[in-house]
């Protein structure tokens, strides 16, 4: 405290607190066009004080960079605690948020004690009302013994009274602080050794007692400056006493958290049951163990049921409008030109590739539905749902995070499994990664289910993924149990806050994946789309003495287990360049871009229902693109790892098949 | 404190939140997040994915429908954490 002029007084205040609490704005409402901004002698941090006047006193506001803690994590916090203990303000007026108490009291709890003049600012009040919350400051002050002063400091409420306390503190009327609570046995008696090991007159800059916990708790500037003042000897025995009991900070600062939490739970009540944010509400049921699990499968099922109630209506317009449309324009236009020419065109070129693109629509949508809940903070909440299902079938550890990533792509699954440390472990995630269902496969599912099951289609679809996530488990717990056994490993999420969504993220991320998916079809399906049509065309003019004939017939024997004919294997067979290539091979040598019909209904010609559900678990556990294939190669480092791969998913896919095709026919699914 | 909340996550198998955490501490989630961050800073736990997730996605045709969910982090335990709790040098209090 200082004299300035007559009968006046200067005080000098520190106003800390942790950042977001409102600390500037009872700084600008304090002090208004009273101030002074430069920067902190020797740092880049900015310093604002000002003043304001009252009475016979002036007031000296030092507005300090935010700090949760007085231990120097950071650049701010340092400059916050060497003010308050090298300075020594008449009064530390220490601002905190009344709605996030927990949060704010560590500090508190450090001014406290450290034993410094204090006032506790109690501000936000209105936001702490309307989030249901009762804080009582006359709890607080009885816990703390000192004043402590409610505040709504956007509307100048409460102003007034904190300089009240402000001078009350500073002119010794209310410095009637209560002892901090006691620290631990153990603590005081580290101190006590340190004591005996630092010379009584060691000149440093902080007090005694104080420096000395901080170095138990690792604090790095008073390492550094006990370091310096002590001899070399002196600071090697310190050094190893401080490594020895280097775990002395969870018993500190844990004891400060105790303090916070009981302190908290005493001061603050929750009114209403109600106002419980509604993110907290949602995550008791999405990130419950059975209710989200749930929730999500009710999640993928709405998005099934939209992409079909939407999805399909486009995509038969657009296969009226592409396929058949540019087959009749073709035809029109091409008279007279030779008959090769115009099939590969037609057959090739559209009934092709051509088909494929008019997927884009079901697939924007659930690329759409995708982004969506990933951007509202969705997709974390299954991911973490998954690794309690993951937990359940022997796949330990991270899995369930790369796992994930194969439900837009198995490749990044496979290549992401690396994170798991484990080898036993990380190997079943690579031999398992391609069962995840793909959206490439969703593609297949959506035409076949669309054009059998009608208005059951979202229902059977939605069957057909959960036969694949029930088998990827069989499997898991198959290899963990017999084959490789993972380690147990426990791990902390930290979850996005839900938001409402951001829709140019959302359609961007939604218009780069619809954009890969046309390059796709544009190249590598529109390549093998040709390949198709000339092994479908030559030698001879029948499709069934073909190559492609020939060899479909071969493998008919092996389809007829599952009620498939030549056509559908050869499909299956092409899709191990990319999952897409079944429904453009069909378009090619099913003709779809020939006459009038489209391709879901020749397919209903040609195939029973049982066939069909059959076809889909076949097609959806089928061996992996080539891709994906390559991408096990070069995880597992080893061709005989790469072909149990492809073996074991050529197997488990016929056995599902036959074992479904049996079962769809006694069910009637037959004729 | 801290110590506690050092056990429960060396307890646990697989994965859990803040929440979850924050339920059976008896605190808020505001306050688990403190209390990770301080155990982060001691060097008791670490993250425990990084980068090389999306490494590498380049050579798949649809990496851009990668699904990875954003925003999360994931903290595991390490060696230090674990050897403080399997033995203390500064003794809890009784």
């Amino acid at each position: 405290m200082a004299a300035s002029g007559v009968g006046r007084a200067t005080l000098r205040v520190a106003l800390a607190g942790p950042p977001n609490t409102g600390k500037s704005t009872v700084f600008n409402f304090l002090t208004g066009l009273s101030q002074h901004v430069g920067n902190w002698p020797g740092k880049t941090v900015e310093r604002k004080t000002g003043t304001c006047q009252r009475g016979d006193t002036d007031f000296f506001f030092v507005d300090l960079p935010g700090s949760y803690s007085l231990t120097a994590n950071s650049l701010e916090e340092e400059i916050a605690r060497d003010y308050i203990i090298r300075e020594q303000p008449d009064v530390v007026a220490v601002v905190v948020d009344a709605s996030s108490l927990e949060r704010n009291l560590y500090l508190v709890c450090e001014l406290w004690e450290l034993g410094v003049p204090l006032v506790v600012v109690l501000n936000m009040m209105d936001v702490a009302d309307g989030q249901g919350l009762r804080v009582d400051p006359q709890a607080l002050e009885s816990a703390l013994g000192v004043p402590v002063v409610p505040t709504v400091a956007a509307r100048g409420e409460g102003v007034s009274e904190l300089l009240d306390a402000v001078q009350a503190v500073a002119f010794g009327e209310a410095r009637a602080l209560r002892p901090p609570p006691p620290t631990s046995a153990a603590v005081q008696a580290l101190v006590e050794s340190l004591d005996d090991m630092v010379p009584s007159d060691l000149a440093i800059s902080y007090p005694r007692r104080w420096a000395l916990v901080k170095l138990l708790e690792g604090d790095r500037a008073i390492v550094g400056a006990m370091k310096k003042a002590l001899s070399t000897n002196g600071w090697r025995g310190v050094n190893s006493f401080l490594r020895l009991h280097d775990d002395a900070i969870l018993e500190i600062a844990g004891a400060r958290y105790e303090w916070v939490a009981e302190t908290s739970q005493r001061v603050a009540h929750r009114l209403e049951r109600e106002r419980v944010p509604l993110g907290e509400r949602a995550d008791r049921i999405l990130t419950h163990p059975v209710g989200g699990v749930l929730a999500f499968l009710g999640v993928v099922a709405a998005i099934f049921w939209t992409m079909f109630s939407l999805g399909t209506p486009l995509q038969e317009r657009l296969d009226e409008w592409l396929v058949q449309g540019s087959a009749e324009w073709l035809e029109s236009t091409l008279e007279g030109a030779p008959d090769r020419l115009v099939s590969l065109l037609a057959d090739g070129v559209i009934g092709g590739a051509g088909l494929v693109l008019t997927f884009v629509p079901i697939l924007a949508i659930l690329f759409l539905a995708l982004a969506l809940l990933e951007d509202l903070g969705y997709m974390a909440r299954a991911a973490f749902v998954m690794d309690r299902f993951m937990h359940l079938i022997g796949l330990r550890g991270k899995s369930f995070l790369p796992l994930f990533l194969g439900f837009g792509c198995n490749v990044p699954a496979i290549l992401g499994s690396r994170i798991v440390e484990s080898p036993s472990a990380r190997l079943t995630t690579i031999l398992v990664a391609p069962l995840m269902p793909c959206a490439a496969r969703m593609v297949v599912v959506a035409l076949f289910t669309g054009a059998f099951f009608g208005g059951a289609a979202a229902l059977v679809s939605w069957g057909m993924v959960t036969v694949n996530l029930a088998v990827l488990a069989l499997m898991a717990l198959l290899l963990s149990r017999f084959v490789f056994r993972g380690e147990e490993a426990a791990f902390v999420m930290e979850l996005p806050r839900y938001h409402a969504p951001n829709w140019r993220t959302v359609l961007m991320a939604t218009w780069q994946r619809v954009r890969a998916f046309v390059v796709l079809a544009g190249t590598a399906i529109l390549a093998m789309s040709l390949v198709v049509w000339a092994l479908s065309n030559f030698p001879g003019d029948n499709i069934e003495d073909s190559i492609l004939g020939v060899v479909g017939r071969g493998l008919e024997p092996i389809g007829g287990l599952v009620g498939l004919d030549w056509q559908m294997i050869v499909a299956l067979m092409t899709s191990f360049v990319a999952k897409e290539n079944t429904i453009a091979t069909l378009g090619v040598v099913l003709g779809a871009g020939e006459g009038d019909v489209n391709l879901s209904t020749q397919l209903t010609q040609i195939m029973v229902p049982a066939a069909a559900v059959a076809f889909i678990a076949v097609q959806m556990l089928f061996i992996p693109c080539v891709a994906s294939v390559a991408a096990i190669r070069r995880e597992t480092q080893s061709w005989r790892w790469t072909g149990f791969a492809i073996g074991y998913m050529l197997g488990i896919s016929f056995a599902v098949g036959i074992i479904i095709y049996q079962v769809a026919r006694l069910m009637g699914w037959g004729v | 404190m801290l110590r506690r909340l050092l056990a429960l996550i060396a307890g646990r198998q697989g994965v859990v939140s803040y929440d979850e955490l924050a339920r059976e501490l008896g605190v808020s989630r505001a306050l688990v997040e403190q209390l990770v961050a301080d155990l982060l800073r001691s060097g008791c736990l670490r993250m425990a994915i990084d980068e090389c997730v999306v490494e590498g996605c380049t050579s798949c045709p649809l990496h851009s429908s990668c699904s990875l969910p954003g925003g999360v982090r994931l903290w595991e335990l390490t060696d230090k954490g674990r050897r403080w709790l399997a033995e203390p040098q500064t003794a809890p209090p009784r």
